[in-house]
């Protein structure tokens, strides 16, 4: 669906992105992270035909961004970071606009329009003026507006900066029911949102591709961040060198705790279970055990550790 | 066509702001004012071989409510749209950079047609409320308008010009004022009487006659012959190149734009 080959930008001297080499397949949805000023948004740019790139090649359903920008833009909803809108406008009167802009039949319209104020959950705002709402409540039109078209690919900046708690949730949710029909670029900050909903994520920072890859795979190449948490009653030498014996596990860690109870944290090499022969040694020595947790890192950890300098 | 839905959306939040409103009663107010001046002057002095319209389109007071008139009409048109950042949503749906800057000044082009009713009024009142009836030509008439609404389409196109290259609305209708004050007062050069300047260049004789140039581009100049009821292809020439030149400086300067931010 999108195929971005070496894109580059420079703003007067300053390069903003550098490089860009990925893709995008249908009906997949890729989470875009990064720090502010990384080159997200202009990255989404380039994309939705808005900004040419300095160098590089970018294809959206097999059209060139920039030789057949109006083939492109007709197939992409592009939802920018601002969410700038025309205040003196009605919610359904600039609905109406846009759908007349982007070329919806004007027999479709108003099914069009009816369809999305029900996808963003517009119903009783259809008559306000644009001015007067919320940023949340602007956002949602604004999604409305890069869906009336029933683009094949959508490209969402920050799509739930303005939402409250209740309202990241329902985006979730719409998101997910969205990607059965289209495909879905994401940037955002909130990490937890990614995780759930991405099926792949790339993160950019200072302009370049960091790592593109699965949530998961991104969380388990932390430093550190996918270890056996196990709480047993025995002396903290002991621990380490009997569990360190066991198959698979490449590091052990303990530390007295309170009663003589200690807390040990079992690294084992990537890919492999060891709860079971951890369990087992244990059981072997009949030292009293209270807990065994898996603990994996966080994409938060994946982005602080890729991202800082 | 996207063009019709811009244009109608454009003379939508034209009319939608109580601005528009204003406007227009002052253009009216002053129209009435510069009317009842030459109706009043003609009248008082026994004047019979000039009409009142006539009076009218050739006054400098009626085309300083021009250089007034156009930049606060078209100041808002692209000036507001970078200000709010709805230029990226616009360009970012399938349509072209010229649909955008056509429907705009399309808008603002009819604005200005809208302003100068008030003076067809006046004439009409004049004809049909007077006894004996103050006699109508169709000719001089239909040409002063004519005159009217092709140099306005000229200025219009320069507004819309200095509305794209800033985003402040304030600089662009100075910008704007200042082009037309300047153009304005080129054409009062053809008054002066210099003697044509002439020099050699690469063994030719060359020789510059500024007051005759100067006449080519005066307003007053066109304006007075139109009223007479002399059509002159000259000037409609010149503004509707000069239109064109300006709306095509306007696409590029918009896409120049787009390109930079």
């Amino acid at each position: 669906m999108i195929d971005v080959q070496n894109l580059s930008k420079s703003y007067s001297g300053h390069r903003a992105v550098q490089n860009l080499t990925f893709d995008v397949k249908r009906k997949e949805i890729v989470g875009l992270l990064g720090p502010n000023g990384a080159g997200k948004s202009t990255t989404m740019r380039i994309l939705s035909g808005y900004l040419p790139p300095t160098d590089g090649k970018v294809t959206i359903a097999g059209f060139d961004v920039v030789t057949q920008s109006l083939e492109v833009r007709k197939r992409i909803g592009y939802m920018p970071e601002k969410v700038p809108m025309y205040p003196d406008m009605r919610v359904h009167e600039f609905l109406r606009f846009r759908a007349e802009l982007k070329k919806v039949p004007s027999r479709n319209i108003r099914n069009r329009v009816d369809a999305v104020n029900q996808l963003c959950q517009l119903g009783d705002l259809r008559r306000s003026i644009i001015g007067t709402l919320s940023k949340g409540q602007q956002q949602r039109v604004a999604l409305a507006d890069s869906l009336i078209h029933e683009p094949e690919l959508l490209i969402l900046d920050e799509p739930t900066a303005g939402f409250d708690p209740t309202q990241i949730r329902a985006a979730r949710e719409l998101v997910k029911e969205l990607s059965k029909h289209h495909t879905i670029l994401l940037s955002t900050h909130i990490l937890s949102e990614v995780e759930m909903l991405c099926n792949r994520v790339i993160i950019i920072n200072r302009g370049r591709i960091e790592k593109a890859d699965t949530p998961s795979n991104l969380t388990r190449m932390v430093r550190g961040g996918h270890y056996l948490k196990v709480e047993i009653k025995a002396p903290s030498d002991k621990i380490i060198s009997v569990l360190e014996a066991v198959k698979d596990v490449e590091d052990v860690e303990s530390i007295a705790h309170e009663d003589g109870w200690c807390i040990g944290r079992v690294y084992s090499a990537p890919g492999t279970d060891v709860r079971d022969s951890i369990y087992s040694a244990i059981l072997k020595q009949g030292w009293p055990l209270r807990e065994m947790t898996v603990v994996r890192a966080t994409l938060e950890e994946a982005f602080v550790e890729l991202t800082q300098d | 066509m996207a063009y019709w839905t811009l244009l109608k959306k454009e003379l939508w939040s034209i009319f939608v702001s109580p601005v528009a409103y204003a406007v227009l009663m002052a253009c009216s107010l002053s129209i009435a004012a510069i009317f009842v001046y030459c109706f009043s002057a003609i009248n008082g002095s026994n004047i019979t071989f000039i009409s009142v319209l006539q009076a009218c389109a050739t006054l400098p007071t009626f085309w300083i409510l021009v250089m007034f008139q156009v930049p606060v009409m078209t100041m808002r048109t692209f000036a507001e749209e970078f200000k709010m950042g709805t230029m990226e949503m616009l360009l970012t749906a399938p349509i072209r950079e010229w649909e955008v800057v056509l429907a705009k000044y399309t808008a603002a082009f009819l604005f200005f047609v809208l302003a100068w009713v008030p003076l067809a009024v006046n004439i009409t009142y004049l004809h049909i409320f007077t006894n004996p009836a103050v006699p109508f030509f169709f000719y001089p008439t239909a040409l002063t308008f004519l005159g009217i609404v092709i140099v306005g389409m000229f200025f219009v196109s320069v507004g819309i010009f200095t509305s794209v290259i800033t985003r402040n609305q304030i600089v662009s209708a100075i910008l704007a004022f200042v082009f037309i004050f300047v153009y304005f007062f080129i054409g009062l050069l053809s008054y002066l009487k210099l003697e044509p300047w002439t020099f050699s260049f690469l063994g030719m004789s060359l020789s510059i006659n500024i007051p005759e140039i100067a006449s080519y581009m005066s307003v007053l100049e066109h304006m007075s012959t139109f009223a007479r009821g002399v059509f002159d292809s000259r000037p409609v020439v010149l503004y509707f190149s000069g239109t064109i030149l300006m709306l095509f400086l306007t696409q590029r300067a918009l896409l120049a734009r787009r390109l930079q931010s």
